[in-house]
């Protein structure tokens, strides 16, 4: 008896066939199993920073810990919110963090895009002066802390929102200018020039034409610098005093001598990434690549 | 509407030196076209005039007013960019209104401009949409838009139909035409497309390595060019140039020594002193042809290349590999391609620099 070749060739064809198809199913789930495995590494404090937020106070020694609460309460929230005999209420420092977080980066970002347009467009500076800007970020801050305060002893800096704000606007210049060059030098000049053909200045090219292009590095300098400055906590420890304290200085006060607030120290750190968290989401609108090219070739 | 005048124009970057000394003259309404290879300064020429690029020395007249020191505003030129550069976040209204608004014309000038300039360009239903939303030919229209808007002296044109394909092309290089035609303006035009300089210009102007090499007519150009370089940059397929030294010449004819030492009588007549010399024949692809002419050059066919109406034969004479132009249809036997039949009217002579020598039509 003869067997079908046809059927033959078809058997062995199918079995590497199969194979294949299992190697191509596990090449394709590594990927996703080290992305997963890396993922709940990196947001379970997250997690468990919800979940003390929300557990009732006894609830969070419990032992051996509960992966799912069994009861959930607002207390802590209530308290961080409202205040307490111990701590403060949060939302004044939240305030005191948003107005010196927006003002310092609205300045950091005006300078900065300034800066960078002259040193991406008329090459000011040669090719050192961005270097130079840069290396004011070499050090670490807690190096300046003694002769910043200091100098903002004697300068009646200490413990007001104009000391922070122009704190933080000089050490997010830099920051700036070096993410804005990067924009600047690949934006495509001949926008400008036919500005400049059309009759605008320098500055109008720039404003009307430069910034409105430069929209998308301008959104990731924003949220770079803002959450810098919200996220702070070196500097505003030591040159923040009683009167304006930062919501990175109001935290680790609730980790007193007296009592370890944990569920108090969980809300207050859920509702201080929130302003962070929305802003990014917000400015990521506006993170829309490609703009600058469509007028071109 | 203006006349400009370029006075020993020199630029350089540093210690090198990108345009070396142009002195040029150009009427009011003329189209003038710059043309030459990558490299040779033509676009810094153009921003030269334009005032974006500074004038290392020398001068700019325009109108009559030395223009060195004003800003491209001041000195009322407009230019469509290679790129376009169209403003990527104003519509289509916008860009055309910038420079109306750069010159603080009312709301209701802008409006109206822009819309008899969008008629004239049929850009009417797109005034309200993006560049990105545009193609290539409507973003080309979009750009010259932007600049009739404004009437102004000088239009300028960096290579503006380099990004579009072949067909958008010829469109609009016959709307650029008809443009300079209603409008009567003056204009210079920058490209290293031959076609595109030899339909457009009244006069061009060729250039090599910051010198200009040869202005005149197109036709002027192609006919009798300056030398072998703007000989073999106009026309497609390039001018064939045979190696040859000349051995003998009269008030009738000349007689030269090809590169492989077989000899050819040209109805021709140069300067005697010339003789012994080694010089270049310069003959057009469309003036070799299959027969007989007023004199012949040997040829060894290698390739027919057809094109439909028109076929190439390639091939080499005495050596040199040369291109010619063969109008009729059908095959043709290398057999019989043995010879190629010259207009002596047609040859251009060059010396061993380059340069066109002098010479006259033979008597006989």
């Amino acid at each position: 008896m003869t067997r079908n070749p046809q059927t033959a060739n078809a058997v062995t064809r199918a079995v590497p066939r199969s194979r294949r198809a299992l190697r191509n199913r596990i090449r394709k789930a590594v990927p996703w199993a080290v992305i997963s495995a890396f993922l709940i590494f990196a947001l379970f404090p997250v997690y468990w920073i919800i979940l003390i937020a929300f557990r009732p106070r006894d609830d969070i020694f419990q032992f051996p810990a509960a992966l799912m609460p069994s009861n959930l309460s607002l207390d802590n929230i209530r308290y961080v919110w409202f205040g307490t005999q111990t701590n403060d209420p949060v939302i004044g420092f939240l305030g005191t963090s948003l107005v010196i977080s927006v003002t310092a980066s609205v300045i950091a970002l005006a300078f900065g895009v300034c800066c960078a347009y002259a040193l991406g467009r008329f090459r000011i500076g040669g090719k050192f002066l961005s270097m130079w800007i840069l290396s004011q970020r070499f050090l670490p801050p807690i190096a300046l802390v003694v002769p910043l305060y200091l100098m903002f002893r004697q300068l009646g800096l200490l413990d007001t929102y104009t000391g922070l704000i122009i704190l933080y606007a000089t050490f997010t210049i830099p920051i700036v200018v070096w993410l804005m060059l990067g924009y600047v030098e690949s934006a495509p000049p001949e926008l400008e020039e036919a500005a400049y053909v059309d009759g605008a200045g320098y500055w109008t090219a720039f404003v009307r034409v430069a910034l409105p292009v430069l929209k998308p590095g301008l959104s990731v300098a924003a949220v770079f610098t803002f959450i810098f400055i919200w996220n702070e906590y070196v500097l505003a420890y030591q040159l923040a005093g009683d009167d304006v304290a930062t919501i990175t200085v109001y935290l680790p006060r609730l980790r007193s001598a007296i009592a370890e607030l944990y569920g108090e120290i969980a809300a207050a750190s859920l509702l201080s990434v929130l302003p962070a968290i929305l802003f990014a989401g917000v400015m990521q609108r506006f993170l829309v690549r490609g703009l600058a090219f469509g007028g071109l070739k | 509407m203006a006349t400009l005048k370029l006075n020993n124009l020199r630029k350089s970057f540093g210690s090198v030196d990108i345009i070396k000394g142009v002195d040029l003259e150009i009427e009011d309404g003329e189209f003038i076209v710059f043309i030459g290879p990558s490299g040779c300064g033509k676009s810094t020429l153009l921003r030269m005039v334009s005032g974006l690029e500074e004038v290392t020395s020398g001068d700019i007249w325009l109108d009559g007013e030395r223009v060195n020191d004003h800003t491209p505003f001041e000195r009322g030129v407009a230019m469509v960019f290679q790129s376009y550069a169209l403003y990527p976040h104003m519509t289509v209204a916008q860009n055309m209104g910038f420079p109306l608004k750069m010159a603080d014309a009312s709301a209701d000038e802008i409006e109206r401009k822009v819309r008899s300039t969008a008629e004239i360009l049929q850009l009417g239903h797109l005034l309200d949409r993006r560049p990105d939303q545009l193609s290539g030919g409507q973003k080309q229209r979009v750009a010259m838009g932007r600049t009739i808007v404004r009437d102004p002296k000088l239009f300028l044109f960096d290579e503006p139909l380099s990004n579009l394909d072949a067909d958008l092309r010829i469109e609009m290089r016959v709307e650029i035409e008809k443009l300079h035609k209603r409008l009567a303006s003056t204009m210079i035009y920058v490209t290293h497309d031959q076609v595109e300089a030899m339909t457009l210009a009244d006069r061009i102007v060729v250039l090599k390595d910051g010198l200009i090499e040869q202005i005149g007519a197109p036709l002027d150009l192609y006919e009798r060019p300056a030398n072998t370089f703007v000989a073999s940059f106009l026309g497609a397929p390039k001018i064939n140039f045979l190696d040859a030294t000349l051995l003998d010449s009269d008030v009738n004819s000349s007689k030269l020594a090809l590169s492989d030492g077989s000899q050819i009588a040209l109805p021709i007549a140069v300067d005697p002193s010339s003789q012994g010399q080694s010089m270049k024949i310069g003959i057009r692809p469309e003036d070799l042809v299959l027969g007989e002419g007023d004199f012949t050059v040997p040829f060894q066919m290698e390739l027919h290349e057809r094109l439909g109406p028109t076929s190439y034969l390639h091939g080499l004479c005495a050596g040199n590999p040369i291109i010619a132009e063969h109008r009729r249809r059908g095959n043709v036997d290398p057999e019989e391609a043995r010879s190629l039949g010259v207009d002596a009217a047609q040859v251009h002579l060059f010396d061993d620099a380059g340069v066109s020598v002098k010479m006259t039509l033979g008597a006989a």
